[in-house]
C-alpha cells in the first residue's frame, strides 16, 4: 500500500537522510501521530457515549455530575426498545425501503450505464449531458413541499413508494456505472454476444451484469447506507407510527414531551440502527475505499 | 451534511468532469465519443433511423421518466404555487408576487438566512481546510496504521446522522450534559449550550463536521494519490524544499478537489436540516432555524396554518441564492488562464 503512495507533504528531513537533526524528524512525526490519535478519539467518542447511554437507566443518565459509564449495565434496554416501542416494525420498514430502493438503483443505473457506455445511438451525448446537468441541480431538499403535494395527489402519502420509486435512477450512479462498464468490459465481449444473436437485454443480463459485480457492490452498498440513514423524506411522507423508518422513529421518540423517560431504550435503538451500516462498511471496506478513492475522484 | 450522509446528497461530482472546471485527472472515458459531432458525420445512424434504437432509448428512459415526474414536474408546479395563496385544502387564489414580497420582508426569513450565514462562515472554511489537512496527514509516507486512522475518520460518515444527533443533544445538555461534566473537571462551565443564541451553533457545527469529515478526506486522499510521483521527483532533484513542493505543486494540483469541497459544503450548509431539527428544533427563539426547516414548518403546517405559497416562494429564493453563490464560487476559483 505505502509503496505506491506519494509524498504530499514530505517531512523536511525525510528527503535528506543523514543530515543530523533526527530529533526534529522524530518530533514532527510525533506531532502528526498526536493529531491523528486525537482526531481518531474524537471520531469514536460519540460511539462510546452512545453505547454507555444505551446501558444506563433514566436516573443514571441525568445524574449531576454525569456518569461516563453505567455502574451496572442495563441490558434490559435492548429488550424494552422492542417490546415497548415496536422497534421491530421500524426495522422491518427500513429494511424493505432500503432493499427495494437499492435493487432498483442497481438495475436501472447499470442498464442506463451500459447503454451510455457501449451503444451508439442518435442523441446519446446530449442525453448523457442532460443526466450530468441534473445531478448538479440543487434540488433534493428544496423541493420537499411540491414533492409532498404530488404524493398527496398520487395517494402515496404514508406509503413506502415515495421513498423507493423516485430515487431509482440517481444521475451520479448512472455516471459511475457508465464509467465502470466503459472501462471494465471489453467491447469485443459485447460484440460477440450480439453476433450470437442475443438481444440487447440478454447481453446486458448475461454479459454486462456478471462482469460489473464489483462496481455494483460499491454502488449498492453506498446506496443502501444512504437510504438506511435517510431522514427528511421519511419524516415528510411517513405519517402514521407503524409506517415509520428507524431514523424517523428514533427522532420522534427523542422529541416526545416525556422523552427523558425513554432515553435508555432509545439509545439502545440508536445502537441497533447504526450496526447494519457499520457492519456493511467493514465487510466491504476494501472495495468501498478503493472504489471511492479512485472512482469518486477520477470518475 | 444533509447528505446526510454526504453519500446521499444528489452530488455535483460529475460537473467536475467538464473541462472548464479543469479536473484533468478526472476523465470521461472514450472522449472521442463524447465530442458532439454533426449528424452528417454519422451516416450509419441516419440510415437506420431512430426507431431502430428503441431498445437503447427504452433502457435509458427510467431516468428521464422519473426525473420528469418526481423532480421537474414538482419544481414547475411549485413555481406556479409560489404565485398563489393556498392552504392545501380550500381553493387557491392568484396573488402575483405577494408571497415573494411577504417572504422577503418576513423577519423569520431574514433570521434563517443570517443563521445560514453563521453556519457558512464556520462550516465552509473548515469543510475545505480540515479534509485537506487530514488527507495530507493520512498520505504521509512514514505513517503507520494508515488504514486504522482512515477507518476511524470515515466511520462517522456511514452512521445515522439523526441517531448521533440525539446523542449530541445529550452530550451538550445543560447541567447534566456529558460535555459540561467533562468541562467541569477542568474547572470550566457549565455552559447552556442549547439555550444560548450563540453557543447553540456549536453542537450543530460540530456534528456537521464530525459526520462529513470522513467522506471529504477520502476525496482529498484520492486526489493526492492521483498526482504523478514523477512531478515530485523532478522537483526534489531541482532542490525544492518540502514546503515549496506542497505550496507550488500539491496545492495547485489539488485545486479542483478543493473547489469540489467548497461547493459541496456550501450546498450542504444551505440545505442543512437534520442537525438543527434533532438537536435544537431551531431554537432558542429561531437562532438555529435553517431555511429548509422553515420551509418544512410553513409548508407542512407543523407550526400554525399551512402556507404552501410562502413555502414555494422561499424554496425558489433559496434555490436562486444557492445558484448565485455556487456560480460565483466557480468563477472566483477558476484558473486565471481560463478567464
Amino acid at each position: 500500500m505505502a509503496a505506491h503512495e506519494h509524498f504530499s507533504l514530505p517531512p523536511g528531513t525525510a528527503a535528506k537522510p543523514g543530515r543530523g537533526p533526527r530529533i526534529r524528524q522524530w518530533l514532527s512525526q510525533s506531532v502528526v501521530y498526536i493529531i491523528l490519535v486525537v482526531a481518531g478519539i474524537l471520531c469514536l467518542a460519540p460511539f462510546y457515549f452512545l453505547i454507555s447511554g444505551a446501558l444506563m437507566d433514566r436516573g443514571e443518565m441525568f445524574k449531576v455530575p454525569p456518569r461516563l459509564w453505567p455502574a451496572a449495565p442495563i441490558w434490559e434496554n435492548f429488550r424494552t426498545i422492542f417490546t415497548d416501542y415496536h422497534f421491530l416494525t421500524y426495522l422491518r420498514n427500513s429494511v424493505i425501503i432500503s432493499t427495494l430502493q437499492t435493487l432498483g438503483v442497481l438495475f436501472f443505473c447499470s442498464l442506463a450505464g451500459f447503454v451510455f457506455a457501449k451503444r451508439r445511438f442518435p442523441g446519446r451525448n446530449v442525453l448523457f449531458i442532460l443526466v450530468l446537468i441534473t445531478s448538479a441541480m440543487p434540488s433534493g431538499q428544496t423541493t420537499i413541499i411540491p414533492f409532498y403535494l404530488l404524493m398527496v395527489k398520487f395517494n402515496w402519502v404514508d406509503t413506502f413508494w415515495p421513498l423507493i420509486v423516485p430515487w431509482w435512477a440517481p444521475p451520479l450512479s448512472i455516471f459511475l456505472m457508465r464509467q465502470y462498464i466503459s472501462a471494465g468490459i471489453p467491447d469485443d465481449l459485447i460484440e460477440a454476444s450480439r453476433l450470437d444473436g442475443t438481444g440487447l437485454f440478454g447481453t446486458y443480463w448475461r454479459v454486462v451484469i456478471p462482469l460489473s459485480i464489483p462496481g455494483l457492490v460499491v454502488i449498492g452498498v453506498m446506496q443502501f447506507i444512504s437510504v438506511w440513514n435517510e431522514f427528511l423524506y421519511g419524516l415528510l411522507i411517513l405519517r402514521s407510527d407503524n409506517m415509520r423508518t428507524v431514523t424517523v422513529a428514533i427522532t420522534e421518540l427523542s422529541r416526545r414531551t416525556q422523552a427523558a423517560t425513554v432515553y435508555g431504550p432509545l439509545f439502545a435503538g440508536i445502537v441497533i440502527v447504526t450496526i447494519p451500516t457499520i457492519a456493511l462498511y467493514f465487510i466491504f471496506q476494501r472495495r468501498l475505499t478503493s472504489g471511492l478513492l479512485s472512482g469518486a475522484v477520477r470518475g | 451534511m444533509e447528505h446526510r450522509s454526504p453519500l446521499a446528497s444528489r452530488n455535483i461530482l460529475p460537473l467536475l468532469a467538464s473541462p472548464r472546471t479543469g479536473l484533468h485527472s478526472m476523465q470521461i472515458t472514450r472522449p472521442k465519443s463524447f465530442v458532439m459531432t454533426k449528424p452528417d458525420s454519422r451516416p450509419r445512424i441516419r440510415r437506420r433511423g431512430i426507431l431502430a434504437y428503441w431498445h437503447e432509448y427504452l433502457f435509458i428512459s427510467p431516468f428521464f421518466i422519473l426525473f420528469a415526474i418526481f423532480f421537474a414536474y414538482p419544481i414547475a408546479w411549485s413555481l406556479i404555487l409560489s404565485f398563489q395563496k393556498w392552504d392545501g385544502v380550500t381553493a387557491a387564489t392568484w396573488v402575483g408576487l405577494d408571497n415573494y414580497r411577504f417572504v422577503l420582508r418576513d423577519p423569520i426569513t431574514r433570521k434563517v438566512f443570517t443563521n445560514t450565514f453563521r453556519y457558512f462562515i464556520v462550516l465552509v472554511p473548515l469543510g475545505v481546510f480540515l479534509p485537506l489537512v487530514f488527507g495530507v496527514l493520512l498520505n504521509l509516507p512514514f505513517l503507520r496504521f494508515r488504514g486504522l486512522f482512515r477507518t476511524l475518520i470515515f466511520l462517522p460518515t456511514v452512521t445515522s446522522l439523526v441517531g448521533v444527533g440525539i446523542v449530541w443533544k445529550l452530550l451538550f445538555g445543560s447541567a447534566n450534559g456529558w460535555i459540561n461534566g467533562i468541562l467541569a473537571k477542568v474547572g470550566m462551565g457549565p455552559y447552556n449550550w442549547l439555550k444560548d443564541p450563540w453557543l447553540a451553533q456549536v453542537p450543530i457545527d460540530s456534528l456537521t463536521i464530525w459526520s462529513t469529515l470522513g467522506f471529504a478526506t477520502l476525496i482529498v486522499l484520492g486526489g493526492l494519490q492521483a498526482i504523478d510521483e514523477d512531478i515530485y521527483d523532478a522537483a526534489r532533484i531541482d532542490g525544492a524544499s518540502a514546503f515549496n513542493i506542497f505550496w507550488k505543486i500539491t496545492l495547485p494540483l489539488m485545486r479542483p478537489v478543493m473547489v469540489f469541497l467548497l461547493i459541496t459544503s456550501t450546498i450542504g450548509v444551505m440545505t442543512i436540516f437534520s442537525q438543527p431539527y434533532v438537536i435544537t428544533k431551531g431554537g432558542p427563539s429561531n437562532e438555529t432555524l435553517s431555511p429548509v426547516m422553515h420551509m418544512y414548518n410553513i409548508g407542512i403546517g407543523s407550526s400554525g396554518a399551512t402556507r404552501i405559497g410562502d413555502a414555494s416562494a422561499l424554496s425558489f429564493i433559496l434555490s436562486a441564492a444557492m445558484i448565485v453563490i455556487v456560480v460565483a464560487q466557480f468563477l472566483i476559483t477558476r484558473r486565471k488562464e481560463e478567464i
